[in-house]
């Protein structure tokens, strides 16, 4: 039986971050944003300095999870999380201004639609299928689980 | 009066406002009729500003003098990804292996199926190197493509297509393979359509959007060593894409 609540659909920010509020709360909020800057700047510094293929953004963070993951206490990680929960929760919203930029490009994409579309479509099918399927092999469900999900 | 017109249009209020407003919009049409699959707020509000835009012809770069206000949060926002992964660091690090084995085999058979699809079909050697990172984050795709010399920007929006995708069809597909547990619907949605497609996970519960996190960094540095590598390794199949 399939449960019909979970195929509603609610469009909503995936984590409503409470604004940090009065003078201390932000200025702790705005510490861990600077420190997010920071982990991207020296992510930046790290990609051109040893030109390598891969974002500036990436390595920052995980630069930020070794961070957060050897800091001893729980402290910076409530300092960074205001700000990042706040980041995270609006990345759709960061998306949609480049994606705006696909008006520069509707030549191209009109030029090349069927292989753009067979692509994308055959390309996401095969990620989802294999990754699934191995995810399902490699870490599979405790026995409570499916004892629950078995037909 | 009328040349006034030109200078609003490409003032820093008139595109951060027509970001923020058209996407406001959408979520609150969307919430109010339920949140069906096919209103995705990112695809919508997209199609709204590229119709505005088109039809008031306002020049894209115009346009990003203050729609770049917004993207310029990308950078910060992918470094805080970090934070939701090291909050479920311990279900995670128990999944970690069989999760590193998933990504790297899904994301490599994407890529390329993504490629000699994209390929067989005719496409040119830039709409190869578009399509290519489509499965990361856009930010990533974005870069991954500019590295290797591809159009960005073209990239991003390639991403953006699959993200939106894979948000209104992956958890039907899910359903009818019969994946049930939310950390291999989380993993599997989080790999295929990054960002957008996470957003969507965190609706089924906390485990699955977690878990699409998860997916969803692990696909950028997949993507970010995998694509390079399946372009350029074997000179031979760089040679039949044509690049």
């Amino acid at each position: 039986m399939r449960n019909r609540a979970s195929r509603r659909r609610v469009v909503t920010a995936p984590e409503t971050p409470r604004p940090p509020s009065g003078p201390a709360a932000v200025g702790r909020a705005l510490l861990g944003f600077l420190l997010i800057l920071g982990c991207l700047a020296v992510g930046d510094g790290v990609t051109l300095a040893l030109r390598i293929p891969v974002p500036g953004s990436v390595i920052g963070m995980l630069l930020l999870l070794v961070v957060l993951s050897t800091a001893r206490s729980e402290r910076l990680n409530e300092l960074v999380r205001p700000s990042a929960t706040l980041l995270v929760a609006v990345i759709p919203l960061l998306l949609v201004p480049v994606a705006v930029g696909l008006v520069d490009h509707l030549a191209e994409l009109g030029q090349d639609i069927v292989p753009i579309l067979v692509a994308i479509a055959g390309g996401w099918l095969v990620t989802v299928v294999v990754t699934a399927l191995l995810a399902a092999l490699g870490f599979p469900s405790s026995d409570r689980r499916r004892r629950k999900v078995r037909r | 009066m009328s040349e006034l017109w030109p200078e609003f249009f490409s003032s820093q209020p008139f595109g951060l406002a027509l970001t923020v407003g058209a996407y406001a919009l959408v979520v609150s049409v969307a919430r109010r009729l339920g949140g069906p699959a096919w209103l995705n707020p990112v695809l919508w509000s997209v199609g709204l500003i590229v119709a505005i835009l088109l039809l008031a012809r306002i020049d894209y770069a115009d346009y990003m003098r203050g729609g770049g206000i917004v993207t310029a949060f990308l950078g910060p926002a992918v470094v805080a990804l970090a934070v939701p992964l090291h909050q479920n660091r311990a279900q995670i690090r128990r999944a970690l292996p069989g999760a590193l084995a998933a990504v790297g085999i899904g994301s490599l058979a994407g890529i390329i199926a993504t490629v000699v699809l994209a390929r067989l079909f005719g496409a040119s050697p830039a709409t190869i190197l578009a399509v290519a990172p489509k499965h990361a984050t856009s930010p990533v795709a974005l870069a991954v493509s500019e590295l290797a010399g591809g159009p960005g920007e073209l990239a991003a929006v390639i991403a953006i297509l699959t993200g939106i995708l894979g948000a209104a069809v992956g958890p039907w597909l899910l359903r009818v393979m019969r994946i049930d547990d939310e950390r291999h619907r989380g993993l599997a949605i989080g790999v295929s359509s990054h960002a957008i497609g996470t957003a969507r996970a965190l609706e089924e519960g906390p485990v699955a959007g977690s878990f699409s996190v998860v997916g969803m960094v692990l696909a950028v540095v997949a993507v970010t060593l995998l694509v390079p590598m399946v372009l350029g390794a074997v000179p031979a199949v760089t040679t039949w894409l044509g690049l």
